[in-house]
């Protein structure tokens, strides 16, 4: 900000006295009858609509700013509303006053890199948003049937057990479930970290990462691991920390939503993040009880599905034809002029389980409404195998149709292997005499598994993955020990990097992995097992 | 005043009885002069409410009251009200049937704020233009809250048309305190 010269000064405010009317103001009120637990009733406010926003400027405080409200319950003869402020400064008498908004969040491309509350605000200390921002409603229908497409362009993850395995498209959602403490943060912070590598492109992804009832210090240091990666240029951060009300935990993912449909709307492509939904969900019991909805299964009220499902259904591949996406249902007037079709709204909801309990009443529920889910386990986890992505309960049930072709071919015997492999696994403990087919079944799934294993935050583009996969798939690594695999990982994408860069971007256009190149890399990988095994 | 159920119902059917019986005016003014009394005496309501004192000891309070002062259908009201140990809420009858006959006889009721106290002359104004813009008759009653400087604001239901200085102010203030400098 520039210093303000005294002329300039007299010159704003004589602007805006000018601007300045002398008609009577006119608005809706009611008054407050009871307030605590971040919930006030209301007496009068009889025209509001539920989901409004109302203020409460009897509650100002020494900086100007006063409470806000959102419109929950329309009783009889009276509002229940839930505060998103501080409710203490709210009393008995004090005045309700309407502001004929919907809850809404202001949206822009000014919102990338930066961390924001689920009203907009940003909290950063960056200062105010900047550039042009539109202000879309939370909570907005999804679109319908005929604006919608199948899932087909590919969402890379950068972690090969996923994009092999359990392959995400864009415009898909899929569940990433687990323990505490199993890295189910960190297989989406992976994937917002990947699409650095398609913001240069026609297509790029961005990324909102919603964190709902988090530490503080946990979102402090996610934002750290994004800007160190260079990914935080193309991320927003909606942030409802545990110490913020039930309603903000509630409406967090919402914003995050609303702000990736402007993406979508806009006929680019997003990624959000909602992490976690089941601490969303406990928000929305502890209001939903406030406000004396019946409690229903483990105390949640009767529509907390509805709750996920309506957020998750926001999620969609949007037809590539703008002249149909343009008719399509629910569009704010604010967006109406900018909408293109072919854009996509990936979701990828982050549930946690008690104990491996997936027959729990949430994790049920999204687990039907998804389209797929990533299994973390707490027991692979703690053998080493991380990502820790039991890959026998994992599925995605669309986003094959979007893999890159010979990562679809080289992944159906990737998934057979693997299967043969858990199931001589278990049945090899007992016995000590197996026969030499047997074996050599295990020697490959031992290696398999160890090919998958995975560090944090460093993401593999699909290319050399899929030359991973090739040298795999050929048996090659049967001839390594199980410790050397990392090693000859490094070593042969350095060489392959160096010899063949150009085949190598080719072969991340295409996606189609041609004789002659696997011929190539079968030689540099014979190679670099010599080298490792004459060494030792 | 936050009415509740019962207290609409005893108010409807004392309204409806008094359409039969073509006496609406004096039950009115009967309703009006209990209600003047409850207001003007707090202990009185105070003493309908404790729930330590025993109803026929309210019944006989409210009997010597009213009885003589009130016509036969609001005096066999008061004994019904008694009976059926709803004496308790007779404020809130009292308050719903003002509202429900207003509603019966197209009246609205408009608050009015001001800084000062109204001049005979612009109270008739007042309520002249307000009939004009809602087409009903209007009943108004002012308050004076020396703290809104100037103008005047009316409430008619839930809806504020506030024209006050104080308001003008506080929008004064948000403008200049929201514009952000470049």
């Amino acid at each position: 900000m520039s210093q303000v010269r005294p002329d300039e000064v007299s010159a704003i405010l004589r602007k805006q006295l000018s601007g300045f009317d002398n008609e009577a103001d006119i608005y809706d009120v009611g008054t407050v009858l009871e307030v605590g637990d971040g919930i006030a009733r209301v007496y009068g406010l009889s025209k509001v609509q539920a989901g409004e926003l109302v203020e409460l400027p009897d509650s100002k405080d020494e900086n100007g700013d006063f409470v806000t409200g959102m419109v929950l319950n329309l009783e009889e003869d009276n509002v229940g509303i839930v505060l998103f402020g501080a409710s203490d400064a709210v009393e008995e008498g004090h005045i309700v006053k309407r502001t004929k908004d919907i809850a809404s969040i202001n949206v822009g491309e000014g919102l990338l890199g930066r961390v924001i509350d689920p009203l907009g605000v940003p909290i950063d200390g960056d200062g105010a948003i900047s550039g042009k921002t539109i202000r879309l409603p939370l909570e907005r229908k999804a679109p319908g049937v005929i604006y919608r497409e199948p899932v087909k362009e590919p969402l890379q993850t950068g972690l090969k057990a996923i994009d092999s395995l359990i392959p995400i498209g864009r415009g898909q959602r899929e569940l990433i479930i687990g323990d505490r403490q199993t890295g189910k943060t960190s297989v989406a912070i992976d994937t917002i970290i990947n699409q650095k590598a398609t913001q240069g492109t026609e297509k790029p992804v961005y990324c909102i990462y919603v964190a709902v009832g988090q530490k503080g210090s946990t979102i402090a240091n996610i934002r750290k691991v994004l800007e160190e990666n260079g990914a935080m240029e193309y991320t927003t951060i909606v942030a409802a920390p545990a110490s913020v009300s039930a309603p903000m935990r509630y409406i967090g993912p919402f914003a995050g939503a609303a702000i990736g449909e402007y993406f979508r709307d806009t006929g680019r492509h997003a990624l959000v993040i909602y992490d976690d939904l089941s601490k969303q969900a406990v928000a929305y019991r502890e209001l939903s009880l406030l406000l004396k909805r019946p409690p229903g299964r483990e105390a949640y009220p009767g529509d907390v599905f509805y709750l996920h499902s309506r957020l998750l259904e926001r999620a969609a591949k949007i037809i590539n034809d703008d002249k149909v996406a343009q008719a399509m249902n629910n569009i704010p007037d604010t967006l109406k002029s900018q909408v293109k079709g072919g854009g996509s709204l990936t979701a990828l909801p982050v549930i946690e389980t008690q104990a491996g309990d997936v027959s729990a009443y949430i994790p049920t529920n999204v687990i039907s409404i998804t389209d797929g889910q990533i299994f973390l386990d707490t027991d692979l986890f703690n053998q080493g195998i991380r990502p820790a992505i039991d890959v026998g309960t994992s599925v995605s049930r669309v986003g094959g149709s979007a893999q890159v072709k010979s990562m679809k071919k080289l992944s159906g015997t990737l998934k057979l292997d693997l299967a043969q492999y858990r199931e001589l696994e278990a049945f090899a403990k007992f016995g000590s005499d197996l026969d030499a087919s047997t074996q050599a079944q295990l020697r490959k799934g031992e290696r398999t598994v160890e090919l998958l294993k995975q560090g944090v935050y460093q993401p593999l583009p699909v290319e050399r993955q899929i030359a991973l996969l090739k040298i795999n798939d050929e048996g090659l690594l049967d001839k390594l020990a199980v410790e050397q695999i990392g090693d000859f990982e490094s070593q042969f994408l350095e060489t392959i990097g160096i010899k063949y860069a150009s085949e190598m971007s080719k072969l991340a256009e295409t996606g189609t992995l041609d004789d002659a190149f696997g011929k190539n890399l079968i030689e540099v990988a014979t190679s670099v097992i010599g080298q490792i095994t004459s060494t030792n | 005043m936050l009415v509740s159920k019962a207290a609409r119902r005893y108010a409807t059917a004392l309204l409806e009885l008094a359409q039969e019986h073509d006496s609406v005016d004096q039950t009115l003014k009967d309703i009006l002069y209990i209600q003047s009394t409850l207001e003007g005496s707090r202990d009185l309501v105070l003493f309908l409410k404790s729930p330590i004192i025993k109803p026929d000891k309210k019944v006989a309070v409210l009997e010597e009251i009213f009885g003589d002062h009130v016509g036969d259908l609001v005096h066999k009201f008061i004994t019904l009200i008694a009976r059926k140990n709803r004496e308790n809420v007779i404020d809130e009858i009292v308050a719903a049937f003002v509202k429900i006959y207003n509603e019966y006889a197209g009246i609205i009721s408009a608050e009015i704020f001001v800084a000062q106290e109204l001049t005979d002359e612009q109270r008739a104004r007042v309520t002249k233009k307000l009939e004009e813009v809602t087409g009903k008759k209007v009943n108004i009653s002012t308050k004076v809250q020396p703290e809104l400087k100037g103008g005047m604001a009316v409430k008619i239901a839930d809806t504020v048309i506030d024209g006050t200085v104080k308001h003008k102010l506080e929008q004064l203030e948000d403008i200049f305190l929201h514009t952000a400098t470049e």
